[in-house]
């Protein structure tokens, strides 16, 4: 309600948003590897035009790409100064007690900071071009392999699809807590970390009280709709993958495999 | 404790969702010990508003000034103005976590300079003033209590560090007729007490009752600000004549059209009955 | 009858052993518009939980469309039957996209995936919110979210709808919206069970069951519970404005022909009493 959520789901009718989301999501994790595994300037030139052309392919506005990088931007600043100064390497240009700037470890920080950004960003035109449905199901249908050792697959799906709904509310009323009890001298401010971590305690009692009241009265509501099981319903239709699915799906192994050889 | 709002506006930093609110250009005085409702549609900026005012967001321009202090200004103590001014949100039951409810309302006495037996007689004094047993219920769990409770212990936890401003968000929606009486006789005892009290509420009955000025807002924007009765002759002749008329308002309005024209200044229940009165026992065509 | 209940008595079993209920009889009829009337704690949620038997029957017996409630295997047909809009908009929602939220009913009760569109249309227009099918219930008001979960419960086509305090957590023009939307279906034949505290909500009802402390107080139409002055004080409630205005009148010499529940009663009543004097 503060502020539009990052990473939400907006409609369309791109390449992206057409792709099956099974496809998106193991392409989201051997796009991931791509990433991590790079390692040359040409590996990040390959991920970085990749992931350019992932963002020309969802048809997205770039301010909504980006919104979520422009969030952790000072996180991101921190992580890179952690890596700057504390990276231990020969190649030192000065040193200040435990600090010690060195050109290996700004380039740490670059390389962090980019797989960093980068995963975000592939992270949210996952979800940005999927339905949170189509995510479940397809997450549905992935671990289905799961179901052999045990595991309750539909059960586990469901949970996520109605967590990752919840999470907005949650995140609202947290905010409202927090305000409250600022209001009433908490100090979440606080320049001193002891006081600060004191403070946070308080804050977790009310927003899992409230969590679990808003949990009991989901699972009510459920009922009352008559939800008994996740068997026992609509079966999804079986959408087999089409030819732009396998080609999607080949090209991103493609590019992982090449990120390897360039290692 | 007098409140100034200067040309006070706040954005949010984010693109616009549809929920946003936000405040355009405010200006409006509080006297001390007054008591001043906030009407307006969900979305208005009234919740914005309050935050503002209790010091929880910082305007994007403008200021507030308390007692002629600009509480934004770098310096100015924190500690005092949350002292100074007690917020009471929506679901204030939720805000609870202590694991005693007497812990939980000497909370906010944390930061007041008072110690030991002191910080007691506080306590005991907001929870007696709550209708407790201070003595029954100081050592109960706060989560065991009943709904109804949970509130009073809450409103107890504001009131315990006698902040000479009280803020309610919505205190009295969904709240059945009689909790909802009790709740504002306890506020108009406290403002004759001498707490200034802001209370946001969608009861105009009880705006028009219980409150002496009334701050009007629509999309972000101070309409419509004065004495309680003023702005409630106003908001009728506007021609949205729907927004922000009491019930008493609404019969007048029907009883014009049958052509009984009863006097502008009818508001409240007592105005409409007195009214009537004047008009059926004779009194009006004399 | 499409309800009725006998003897119902219910305890939470929290320790405590006040009943939440007690020898409650009740009985509603195909068609009837029921305001189930009373404050906080009268037990009236708990009381129509035991329709969709949400609650379980601890005593007494209930059917509900020929359904015995204890029948646990024509619970899913039960909750077909007699869908429930809840009191908070924000906790009945299981997907982000309205029209997979209203979808959510139908996949439960295996309806072909093919229908979904129509029925997700068809029961977004009962409720007047054509159009919305692809937004998130977070971007909604208070009176829209009522109003798509109450699509999500007319989705399944029931015959009996009961609102939980659905209009509690509004603002007055949330709470008219949804109001409006009770007694339009309402016309169209389906049996309405309306649980709140606000009396003016209950004017037009046909019938009125009034609660207090786990028991029913009374049963009648409107007119005959919201005049009686007695009454509405031992259930801890205020009568409707008109109510109080003739009483008040009354008291001063002002003798209107009968008691008024709505406005535009009241005015007429003064424009006969204005009339013969």
């Amino acid at each position: 309600m503060r502020s539009l959520p990052t990473g939400q789901y907006l409609p369309g009718h791109s390449f992206l948003h057409q792709l099956d989301a099974r496809v998106k999501i193991l392409g989201l994790f051997l796009l991931m590897a791509a990433v991590i595994g790079a390692s040359s300037v040409q590996g990040y030139v390959l991920v970085l035009m990749v992931v350019a052309i992932c963002i020309q392919l969802s048809r997205l506005p770039l301010r909504c790409v980006f919104a979520s990088v422009r969030r952790v931007c000072w996180f991101l600043l921190v992580i890179w100064l952690m890596n700057a100064l504390f990276f231990a390497a020969e190649d030192a240009l000065f040193s200040w007690g435990i600090f010690q700037l060195s050109r290996g470890g700004m380039r740490q920080g670059f390389r962090v900071v980019s797989n960093v950004v980068l995963i975000l960003l592939l992270g949210n035109l996952l979800t940005m071009t999927t339905l949170p449905t189509q995510v479940t199901t397809a997450l549905e249908s992935l671990i289905k392999p799961l179901k052999l050792i045990g595991v309750p697959t539909e059960e586990v799906a469901m949970i996520i699809s109605v967590a990752i709904q919840f999470i907005p509310t949650l995140m609202e009323e947290a905010e409202l807590i927090k305000m409250a009890q600022i209001a009433r001298g908490a100090r979440f401010e606080s320049k001193k970390l002891a006081e600060r971590a004191a403070s946070f305690l308080p804050l977790v009692v009310p927003i899992f009280i409230s969590a679990f009241r808003r949990a009991e009265e989901l699972a009510l509501a459920m009922e009352a709709r008559g939800y008994r099981n996740a068997k026992n319903r609509t079966k999804r239709k079986k959408e087999p993958l089409e030819r732009h699915d396998y080609g999607a799906l080949a090209v991103c192994a493609l590019i992982c495999l090449v990120q390897f050889l360039l290692r | 404790m007098s409140i100034q709002i200067e040309n006070l506006s706040y954005k949010y930093g984010q693109p616009a969702g549809e929920k946003v609110e936000a405040l355009q250009d405010i200006s409006c005085a509080i006297a001390a010990g007054d008591f001043v409702g906030i009407m307006g549609h969900t979305g208005c900026g009234k919740t914005t508003l309050i935050q503002l005012l209790a010091g929880l967001r910082a305007p994007t321009s403008g200021r507030i000034y308390i007692n002629g202090e600009d509480i934004n200004a770098k310096g100015y103590d924190r500690n005092r103005l949350r002292q100074t001014v007690g917020v009471m949100f929506q679901n204030p039951e939720y805000q609870l976590f202590a694991t005693t409810v007497e812990k939980d309302v000497a909370f906010g006495l944390k930061y007041s300079g008072l110690r030991g037996q002191e910080v007691t007689a506080r306590v005991r004094w907001a929870l007696e003033t709550m209708g407790f047993d201070f003595e029954k219920v100081r050592n109960q769990s706060p989560l065991a209590l009943s709904g109804g409770e949970k509130r009073r212990v809450a409103i107890a936890g504001v009131i315990a560090t006698r902040p000479q401003i009280l803020i309610f968000d919505e205190p009295i929606a969904g709240l059945d007729p009689y909790s909802r009486e009790n709740f504002l006789q306890f506020v108009t005892q406290m403002n004759q007490a001498g707490t200034t009290i802001i209370m946001v509420s969608h009861n105009m009955e009880a705006l028009a009752e219980y409150t002496q000025h009334l701050l009007v807002l629509e999309k972000g924007r101070l309409i419509d600000a004065g004495p309680t009765r003023e702005v409630f002759i106003r908001l009728k002749q506007r021609k949205d004549g729907a927004f922000g008329q009491t019930a008493a308002q609404k019969i007048v309005t029907l009883l014009a059209e049958r052509e009984l024209k009863l006097p502008p200044a009818v508001v409240t229940y007592g105005d409409l009955l007195a009214a009537l009165k004047h008009e059926l026992t004779g009194g009006g065509r004399g | 009858m499409l309800v009725t209940g006998k003897n119902i008595s219910f305890t939470y079993d929290f320790g405590g052993a006040a009943f939440a209920l007690q020898d409650v009889d009740i009985t509603i009829a195909q068609g009837e518009f029921v305001a189930i009337l009373g404050c906080n704690g009268s037990g009236k949620s708990t009381l129509v939980k035991h329709f969709n038997a949400l609650l379980q029957l601890q005593q007494g017996a209930l059917k509900v469309a020929q359904i015995d409630v204890g029948n646990t295997e024509e619970i899913w047909l039960l909750r077909r039957l007699c869908g429930m809009v809840f009191q908070n908009p924000d906790n009945q929602f299981v997907s982000s996209v309205v029209e997979e939220d209203i979808a959510f009913g139908l996949e439960n009760y295996e309806v072909p995936r093919g229908e979904f569109p129509a029925r997700v249309r068809s029961a977004l227009a009962l409720v007047e919110m054509d159009g919305y099918e692809k937004r998130a219930p977070n971007s909604l008001s208070g009176g829209q979210k009522q109003r798509v979960a109450l699509a999500g419960v007319l989705a399944l086509e029931p015959e009996i709808i009961i609102f939980d305090e659905a209009t509690a957590m509004l603002d007055p023009s949330g709470r008219q919206e949804v109001v409006k939307i009770m007694h339009k279906l309402h016309k169209t034949g389906k049996t309405i069970i309306a649980i709140t505290h606000y009396v003016e909500e209950t004017v037009a009802a046909d019938k009125i069951i009034l609660m207090h402390q786990g028991r029913v107080l009374a049963c009648g139409h409107p007119r005959a519970i919201l005049t009686d002055l007695d009454l509405m004080k031992k259930a801890e409630l205020i009568p409707p404005l008109p109510v109080r205005l003739y009483y008040d009148l009354q008291q001063a010499g002002v003798n209107l022909s009968n008691c008024p529940l709505t406005n535009e009663e009241f005015v007429e009543a003064i424009c006969q009493f204005r009339s013969k004097t």
